[in-house]
Parts: structure tokens; C-alpha cells; sequence
């Protein structure tokens, strides 16, 4: 269960991450790790400093200092554009898709097919409904109109094609901010299921939340974090749900737990 | 009416009633463009004319009723044989003969105005048309109402997307498939205004469709229509652009200056008149360019940024013309500049047309083709139902016959052209520069063709070249917007920043560059302006700026982004240039203008509002 050992199929690791803003220490020295295959949930209460690792990750922020190893090479990440050219994509609750757009054009957003007319490229829009609603009903989604715009959708909707565009454009990590958080209960359950499709086709998910039930069905691990500091990775079997409910509350590791987490005791 | 397609039922009294009326329908119509044709019915203008002389607006008008004639005389013989095109085709019917009672009521019932005054028309027959219209719209109402019937409505958001694709149109009935078709544009409050507008102008004064009028209505809203391009673009990515006015001033100055004495303080000489167009292009460019990058640098609202250039932009031109003068190419030089282009260029560009319509013809006849074949074929399709097969037939007929032909004469046209250069052999033609750029129609066509393209232009009508650019242009930024993946961007950069940016798309460079985009064509149009009436007024394009804003909103473009369209601010900047003409024409105050297009541009929101509403 140490984050150190399984350098084997390591997709993604942050080593020692520091990240101040001025003389507030977001991040105070974490260590994070993401498996092949594997859906990682990200705990923590709101302010732990969830959200500023990601941004760390994504390349909206860079690090204070630490090293972040990406399918075995150091990688500097300063940009959301060589996240991406990376193979990481993030879902962002609200940032997710253009409302007022069709769901094909949000799906091939930035990447469209293009036909030429001599020595001018247009979007070939048959092509881009067509296999977007195709990819889409590979996952398991299935659309009315790829030519419906976004903005009629619901949000548990939304999510899925942008899960779903992720998983059609061959991303490695897929990092979920928050999805279910506005959704009911019958979409939630979509969302996890296609969360856990992308896992099937060979893509690594962080599922950031604060409310561990809503990540418990389909995570495989828990890393919980705490004031700017890791509490620690617990796989699914080791920890039961209201531990994890507690640890997120409290910040303290339970007694029993604390054996397994050096990082934990050093506190 | 459902009940009698789908169960086979026997024919009810509604049933009855909507095939009589359908019969009656079709012989009144052929009746009202007999008459009209004969003359007995007058319409529009009509000077010392025989009866015989038909006008144009006649001509149409009969051209409608024989087309309603035909189609109810083919909803009869569908409602006899009880074949189920009988129940599409009763509802368009009946939905065409409500509206055109709906006009001729509106005819009858707008006060004549101005044309009265000016004496030129016949007494209107003004009971006539009145009844024509009650009766049409009155029983084209009842008839559609009955027939329409029964039909699910698409209320539902969920219908109403299906509708759009997997159902039929001919499954909707009018009603429902016209507000769809509404719904889904951007443009529907500057549609129905422009058609209301329109009309109401047409019906109020015989003037209103002269070629006067019509060509000061193009003419005058052609070069605020090209700002207006750039500034829905920019719009639709969330920022706008109050400079643009002063922008104006100052790019005109500036080309004025590089025609004429160009700018000695660093050293600049007059340049040549072909020279002196990029380089002004690149000026506004520039300016633009400053617009952006303090908007993206600072991250100060566009509004800000733009209201302080607009006041900086406008000093130019106020310093650099001393005493606040007009400024005249005249000043400079007596004579305006003429080209002399070799024949031979004039040839290689009708032969680079002769290329772009064979690729044209190349690119879409085949598929024009097939359609017509595949059309063809499922008429005798009985799983269709009979439903407008015939109709689709016919017209995609049409439309493949009206492109060749186009195509061919196109083709024609310019091997004339080429044959006519060749014969001449290597003498110049000569061509005022600033009537290629922007010259009245009638001069400069015949100029540049040798007298084998010549439109007949009444004298007083002020068509200008900058109505070709300006359609030009929209045609070409209606493309780039909806076709290409830059406008994809632009709509996703301006709908939702943090997603554009999410899918790697540089949200900073799509607005700068859409900032240089206006200045380009805020450059474009300061070139129409200074060729013109050639000379510069230093508060050229004051006030500009909302006017333009106003026809873009009114077009539908949303100010917060993400949302309108080209062809929308087409029709909202021809809507407010009908208003500036046609409140003169019938005599009204013309300080009403800026109040009226205030009232209209709200109007317009409101509608596009509703109708967005509706479908979302």
C-alpha cells in the first residue's frame, strides 16, 4: 500500500510538492501517486489544498518546489496546454463544455476534422456529428442529436460527454473536480459508471471530492489531504467509509491506521 | 382531420368543408392574379400607365396567388383521393393564404402616408384589397385551425430537439416548424423585424422601393455594415469595441495623408495609391492590436479599455488636420487618380474566374445531381407517404437548372470578357482609382468590363461598389464563423473561457486577434469612406460606435458572448438603414432616427429573448 514501492506501473507521481502564495503554504511538502488503471479518490475538506494540487498538476500553478514524474520522466509542467499535450484532462464542474454550442463542436473543441476546398480547410460537420455520437455510444452514452446544443443538457449529461471525449481522445489521466457534487442521485450513478469505462479502457481517474460516498463505489485507493499535508493512501479494502468520512472531518488518523503511515506519525 | 388519414374514417363535415374550401381556395386565387394581371387590381406605383403595364410589385403578387392557387388546387386533389399528402399539404395552404390576408389587411389598413401627397398613385383600391385580405386570412385561419388539429404539440423541450432531426418537417405542422426554425437561429428577432419593418415601409409609401430609396438605404449601411462584421465576431467572443468610431477617424487620416503628402515628420513621402492601402490596413491593424494587448495584459474590462482609445484614436484626427477642417484629396491635386491596368491582367484574373467556376461547378453539380436522382427516385416510394416528394422533387430541380445556368452564364460571361481584352491588343484600360474602390454602379462596371457588364441604374440612384465588398465580406465571415475552426473557437472562447482554455485553445490570442480582425475592416471601410467623396472629416465615424453595436444586438448577437451571427447583423444593420431612410420618406421627422432604432434594437432583444425562451 506505500506509494513508494509500486514504481511498476506508476502512470503519474508528485514527489514533495511545496506550492506557497506569499506566506500562505497551500501545499506543505505532499507526495502523490496514481497507478495505471487505477481511479484514485482525492479527499480532503474544503481549503485542504485539494484543488491546488490538481492546479499544480495541470499547470495552472507552478510548484514552490518538488518533482513531478509523469510515465517515468520528470516532467515540468507550466501550462494547461502541455498538460494536455501530456495526455492529462481535467473535467471541470462548470468548465466542462460551451453551453450555447452543439455537442458535436464541444466535442472536437480545438481538434476538429477538416475537409478542404482547394486550398481552404472547413470543418467537416458530418464527419464531427457523426463519430462524436459514435464515440460517445462507445462509452456507453447515449445522445439524441449530436447537433443539440450543450445548454439544454443536464449536468450529470454534461459531464459524460466531456468523460466521454476524454476517453475517444486517448488522455492517460482524467481528473474529475467535483463531478457529482450538483447531481442527483440517478446521475451520479452514470457519472461513476462511465467513470469506471474510462478505467476499463486503460485511463487512471483522480476523483476529487470532499463527500467520500460519493467516490467510495468505484474508487480503488483514498488519498486524503489535510491543511496542506497528505494524511495518507488507503486501498479500499483497508479503510471503511466512515473512517474515511472521519479523517476528512477531523484531520487526525486514526490509532489503528497510523501503524501503516510514517508520513502520518511525523506530524 | 387526424382521424380521417390515419383510421380511414369517413369524411366529416370538417372534412367536407376543408375540400370545398380548398377547391374555392384555389379559383379565388387563380380570380385575384387573373385580375391583377389584367390590370383591374393595381398595386404599387402606377404613372400614366395602360392597364396593361404590369409593375413589378404586380407581378409578384400574382406570381403568389398562382403558386397558392396550385398548391390548394393540390391539397383538393389530395383531400378527394384520401391520399395522406392531402394533410400536410391543407396545412401550408392554409397557413400561406392566413398570412398573405394577414399583408394585404396591413396594406389596406396602413394609412397611404406620403403617397398621397406626391400624387403619384392611382386611388387605392383600398376596399378591395381589404376584403381580399379578411376573407383570405379569416377562413385561412379557420381552415387552419381545423386542420391542424389533433397534431401533438412540440412544447416539450425534449420533443422539440427530436423534432429538429428525427421527425419529418412534414410531421410539424407550419406553425410549429416555422418557430422552430426561429428558435434554432440566432437572428430571429432581426428576421421578423426586417420582414415587418419592410413591409410596413413598402405598404405605407410607393417610394420606399425605388431604386432611389433602395440604393440610399445599401448604400449608406454598406460601410457600417462591414464594422458591424467585425464587431459581432468580436462580440461573440465576449468583448466589444467602443473605438471603432474614432478608429475610423484616425485610419482615414492617416490614408489620406500617405495618398497625399504623406508624413514628412518621420521622414514618410506620399505613396503610390497601391501602396497607400496595405500600409493604411496595417495602421488599423496596429491600433487594434493595441486595443487587445491592453485588454489582455491588464485584464481591465473591453469596455474600459476601448472608451479610453475611443477618446485617444479621436485626437488623431483632430491634431493632425489643423483647424478642426475637412480635409479634400481636391486640396492636394486637381485631378483624381486614374490606373491604366494592362488588359492582359484583367485577362489572367477572368481566367482565374473561368478556374474558380470550374471548381465551383466541379464541387457541387455532382452532388446537386445526385440529389435531384435520389429525389426522383422516391417519389414512387410509398413509404413515404406522398409527403412533398413531388414538391422536393421539383424544386431541387429548379435549383440544380437555376446553378447551372448561373454557372454557365458566369462562364460565358468572362470568356467574353477575355476574347474582348485579347482583341483589343495591349491598350490600357483606364480606370479612375477611386471609382474601382468605391464608385457609383453604372461608371465603374462598365469601366473595368469594357461595356460587357451594364446594369441599367435610374439616374439619382446612389448604388455604390462598397454594397459588393460589404456583401462580399459577410458572406466571407458568415463562412469563417460557422465553417472553419477558427470560428469554432470564437464562439467556445466567448460562450465559456475556462473550457476553450481547458481544450487548449489560446483564449488571449483569439481575442487579440479579433480585435485586429475589426480594425481590419474598421481599415476596409475607412478606405470606402476616403475614396467616397474623396476627403477626410476630422470627427469622421463619430457616434459609430452604438450604431453599430445596435445593429450587431439587434442582429442577436449576445453582449456576453458565445452567441449571434453574421447574416443576423446583415439584416439588423439593413433594418436600421430602412428606418434611416424610410422615416425621411414618409415625411417624418428624421430626428425620430436615433430614437426610433433605440426602440427597435430593444424590441429586437426582447424578441430574440422570447424566442431563445421558448426552445431552451
Amino acid at each position: 500500500m506505500n506509494s513508494m514501492q509500486n514504481n511498476g506501473d506508476n502512470l503519474l507521481e508528485m514527489r514533495d510538492i511545496h506550492k506557497y502564495f506569499g506566506s500562505v503554504r497551500a501545499l506543505r511538502g505532499i507526495d502523490f501517486h496514481v497507478d495505471r488503471q487505477e481511479i484514485v479518490g482525492l479527499l480532503g475538506d474544503n481549503g485542504a489544498g485539494k484543488s491546488t494540487l490538481i492546479k499544480v498538476l495541470t499547470g495552472f500553478h507552478t510548484p514552490t518546489s518538488g518533482e513531478i514524474v509523469f510515465e517515468g520522466e520528470s516532467v515540468y509542467i507550466d501550462s494547461p496546454h502541455r498538460a494536455r499535450e501530456l495526455g492529462i484532462e481535467t473535467v471541470y464542474q462548470d468548465l466542462a463544455l460551451v453551453p450555447l454550442m452543439s455537442i458535436a463542436r464541444n466535442f472536437w473543441l480545438g481538434q476538429e476534422p477538416t475537409r478542404n476546398f482547394g486550398p481552404v480547410k472547413l470543418m467537416d460537420q458530418e464527419q464531427m456529428a457523426v463519430e462524436a455520437a459514435a464515440a460517445l455510444e462507445d462509452v456507453g452514452i447515449h445522445i439524441r442529436d449530436a447537433n443539440e446544443v450543450v445548454g439544454s443538457m443536464s449536468g450529470g449529461e454534461r459531464q459524460s460527454i466531456a468523460i466521454g471525449r476524454a476517453v475517444y481522445f486517448g488522455k492517460k489521466l482524467l481528473i474529475l473536480d467535483e463531478p457529482t457534487s450538483a447531481l442527483s442521485v440517478g446521475e451520479t450513478r452514470k457519472v461513476l459508471e462511465y467513470t469506471y469505462a474510462a478505467k476499463e479502457r486503460g485511463m487512471s481517474v483522480i476523483f476529487i471530492t470532499h463527500n467520500i460516498s460519493q467516490v467510495h463505489a468505484v474508487a480503488d485507493r483514498f488519498t486524503i489531504i489535510s491543511r496542506g499535508r497528505k494524511l495518507g493512501d488507503f486501498t479500499k479494502s483497508e479503510v471503511s467509509e466512515e473512517e474515511v468520512a472521519t479523517m476528512v472531518m477531523s484531520g487526525v488518523v486514526p490509532e489503528r491506521l497510523r501503524l501503516f503511515d510514517p508520513e502520518a506519525v511525523d506530524d | 382531420m387526424l382521424a380521417f388519414f390515419e383510421e380511414n374514417a369517413e369524411a366529416s363535415t370538417g372534412v367536407q368543408l376543408a375540400r370545398i374550401y380548398m377547391v374555392l381556395l384555389g379559383l379565388g386565387a387563380l380570380l385575384v392574379a387573373e385580375q391583377v394581371l389584367a390590370g383591374w387590381i393595381a398595386l404599387g406605383e402606377r404613372i400614366n400607365v395602360l392597364r396593361s403595364d404590369i409593375n413589378f410589385i404586380e407581378w409578384v403578387v400574382s406570381l403568389a396567388f398562382l403558386l397558392l392557387a396550385a398548391a390548394a388546387l393540390r391539397a383538393a386533389w389530395s383531400l378527394w383521393r384520401r391520399d395522406r399528402a392531402g394533410w400536410p399539404w391543407s396545412q401550408w395552404v392554409s397557413f400561406f393564404s392566413t398570412i398573405i390576408g394577414a399583408v394585404f389587411l396591413m396594406k389596406a389598413l396602413l394609412p397611404g402616408g406620403i403617397a398621397q401627397i406626391s400624387n403619384l398613385v392611382a386611388p387605392p383600391l383600398d376596399t378591395l384589397i381589404f376584403a381580399i385580405g379578411a376573407l383570405l386570412f379569416v377562413s385561412g385561419l379557420l381552415c387552419y385551425r381545423f386542420v391542424t388539429r389533433g397534431v401533438q404539440v412540440f412544447d416539450e423541450k425534449v420533443d422539440k430537439a427530436q423534432g429538429a432531426l428525427s421527425t419529418a418537417a412534414s410531421d410539424m405542422t407550419p406553425g410549429q416548424f416555422i418557430s422552430l426554425q426561429l428558435a434554432q437561429s440566432p437572428s430571429a428577432g432581426a428576421i421578423i423585424g426586417f420582414v415587418f419593418i419592410f413591409l410596413v415601409f413598402s405598404f405605407v409609401t410607393d417610394l420606399f422601393l425605388q431604386p432611389t430609396s433602395v440604393g440610399s438605404v445599401l448604400t449608406n449601411v454598406s460601410t457600417k455594415g462591414i464594422v458591424a462584421i467585425g464587431v459581432t465576431i468580436l462580440m461573440i467572443s465576449g468583448e466589444f469595441d467602443l473605438s471603432v468610431g474614432s478608429m475610423l477617424g484616425a485610419v482615414s487620416v492617416f490614408y489620406m495623408f500617405f495618398l497625399t503628402e504623406g508624413i514628412p515628420q518621420i521622414g514618410l513621402g506620399p505613396m503610390p495609391m497601391l501602396l497607400a492601402m496595405p500600409a493604411a490596413l496595417v495602421v488599423a491593424m496596429l491600433l487594434g492590436f493595441i486595443n487587445g494587448i491592453i485588454l489582455v495584459r491588464t485584464g481591465i474590462p473591453s469596455f474600459i479599455v476601448t472608451l479610453g482609445t475611443l477618446l485617444i484614436y479621436r485626437t488623431i484626427p483632430l491634431v493632425a488636420i489643423p483647424g478642426g477642417r475637412i480635409l479634400r484629396y481636391r486640396d492636394y491635386y486637381d485631378e483624381f487618380p486614374q490606373l491604366w491596368i494592362s488588359p492582359w491582367v484583367l485577362t489572367l484574373l477572368a481566367l482565374a474566374g473561368l478556374v474558380a467556376i470550374a471548381y465551383v461547378a466541379w464541387r457541387t453539380l455532382p452532388g446537386l445531381w445526385r440529389g435531384q436522382q435520389f429525389r426522383y427516385g422516391e417519389i414512387h416510394n410509398a413509404a413515404n407517404d406522398g409527403h412533398f416528394k413531388t414538391t422536393q422533387t421539383l424544386i431541387s430541380g429548379v435549383i440544380l437548372l437555376v446553378t447551372a445556368l448561373a454557372l454557365l452564364i458566369i462562364a460565358v460571361w468572362l470568356l467574353m470578357v477575355i476574347s474582348f481584352h485579347l482583341g483589343r491588343g495591349g491598350e490600357l484600360v483606364q480606370v479612375g482609382f477611386f471609382d474601382l474602390i468605391n464608385g457609383r454602379w453604372g461608371f465603374s462596371f462598365e469601366q473595368v468590363t469594357g461595356g460587357l457588364f451594364s446594369i441599367f441604374i435610374p439616374p439619382g440612384a446612389n448604388f455604390r461598389n462598397s454594397i459588393i465588398w460589404w456583401l462580399l465580406l459577410v458572406l466571407l465571415f458568415q463562412v469563417v464563423l460557422t465553417q472553419s475552426r477558427y470560428g469554432n473557437s470564437v464562439f467556445a472562447v466567448g460562450g465559456n473561457p475556462g473550457a476553450a482554455r481547458a481544450q487548449g485553445i489560446n483564449v488571449n490570442r483569439v481575442k487579440v486577434m479579433n480585435f485586429m480582425l475589426v480594425a481590419l475592416l474598421v481599415g476596409v471601410t475607412s478606405i470606402l469612406e476616403v475614396t467616397r467623396n474623396p476627403g477626410v472629416d476630422p470627427l469622421k465615424g463619430d457616434g459609430w460606435e452604438l450604431e453599430v453595436i445596435a445593429m450587431t444586438v439587434i442582429g442577436g448577437a449576445l453582449l456576453s458572448g458565445g452567441y449571434g451571427s453574421v447574416i443576423g447583423t446583415l439584416l439588423g444593420a439593413l433594418i436600421v438603414g430602412m428606418l434611416a431612410t424610410g422615416l425621411v420618406i414618409i415625411g417624418m421627422n428624421a430626428r425620430l432616427f436615433r430614437g426610433v432604432v433605440g426602440a427597435i434594437t430593444i424590441l429586437a432583444v426582447v424578441l430574440n429573448t422570447l424566442v431563445r425562451r421558448q426552445s431552451t
